[in-house]
């Protein structure tokens, strides 16, 4: 019994969750490569200050670096809109 | 600054001219390749890798080439003397006018770049709390990148040597004859 309230619990938690953390992440990972961008734009070509002070931030986001290069050069269509 | 005294200062560190006077020109190559080397240890330190992932190396060897960053390395290792301490008073020898106006303007600008990419920062955070507790997840409540942001607005210029107008900073114009042998 008590399986299948936890169950109906995660079921109603997951019905009214889903999309606003699906889109919380989303819009965090777009702040993340916004920050990236106004931090580290010159590795793409993008003026920003002297980077001095953006490489005392490099160590932490060299994880992210791949993936945001994919996602600012990747080409875009309408159906990115739909995502 | 070795013209004015006739001697050899560059790069020397610290030197006594008379009693009481000490002066000290800066080696900007030198603290730029000592900077990028330490990127590079904390890289490795932090992922546990033995070799710089290239487009990162890349990076690192191309910003030393970037426009100011020579003059951002000694702005960086003068706020460090003067948060140091020690002395009474700090003359600092800047280049001719326009350039030191530009050079002292450099450090609001910072400012204010460093004040925007801290709120961002502090946005991310924020959502990474809501995230974590959507997700039934510990929180993580450190932010390495937001703590390195606090300590550079920790070392800020501006404030700390006393560039933002006040009293005990003085700006003066002096003329000294070129030395006959550039």
């Amino acid at each position: 019994m008590k399986k299948i309230i936890s169950a109906i619990k995660e079921f109603l938690y997951g019905m009214a969750y889903h999309d606003t953390t699906r889109f919380a992440l989303k819009t965090r990972s777009s702040m993340e490569h916004l920050f990236i961008l106004i931090t580290m734009g010159d590795m793409l070509g993008v003026p920003i200050l002297p980077p001095y002070y953006s490489l005392r931030l490099l160590p932490y986001t060299v994880p992210q670096i791949k993936t945001w290069k994919r996602r600012m050069l990747r080409e875009r269509d309408f159906t990115d809109t739909l995502a | 600054m070795s013209d004015i005294f006739e001697r050899d200062l560059f790069g020397k560190g610290e030197v006594e001219i008379i009693p009481n006077l000490f002066a000290q020109e800066l080696d900007a190559d030198l603290k730029i390749k000592n900077f990028q080397e330490d990127v590079r240890r904390k890289i490795k330190n932090l992922y546990g890798i033995s070799e710089i992932p290239s487009e990162i190396e890349d990076y690192i060897k191309a910003s030393s080439a970037e426009p100011a960053m020579e003059e951002s390395a000694i702005f960086d290792s003068v706020v460090d003397i003067v948060l140091k301490g020690g002395y009474d008073y700090y003359i600092y020898d800047l280049v001719p006018l326009g350039h030191a106006l530009y050079y002292l303007s450099m450090a609001s600008i910072y400012d204010a770049w460093i004040e925007k990419i801290s709120k961002l920062r502090e946005e991310i955070h924020k959502y990474d709390k809501v995230i974590a507790k959507m997700k039934k997840e510990e929180t993580s409540t450190e932010d390495q990148i937001l703590d390195e942001l606090m300590d550079i607005k920790l070392l800020e210029p501006q404030e700390n040597m006393g560039l933002d107008g006040c009293s005990l900073a003085k700006l003066y114009q002096v003329c000294i004859e070129k030395s006959s042998d550039k």
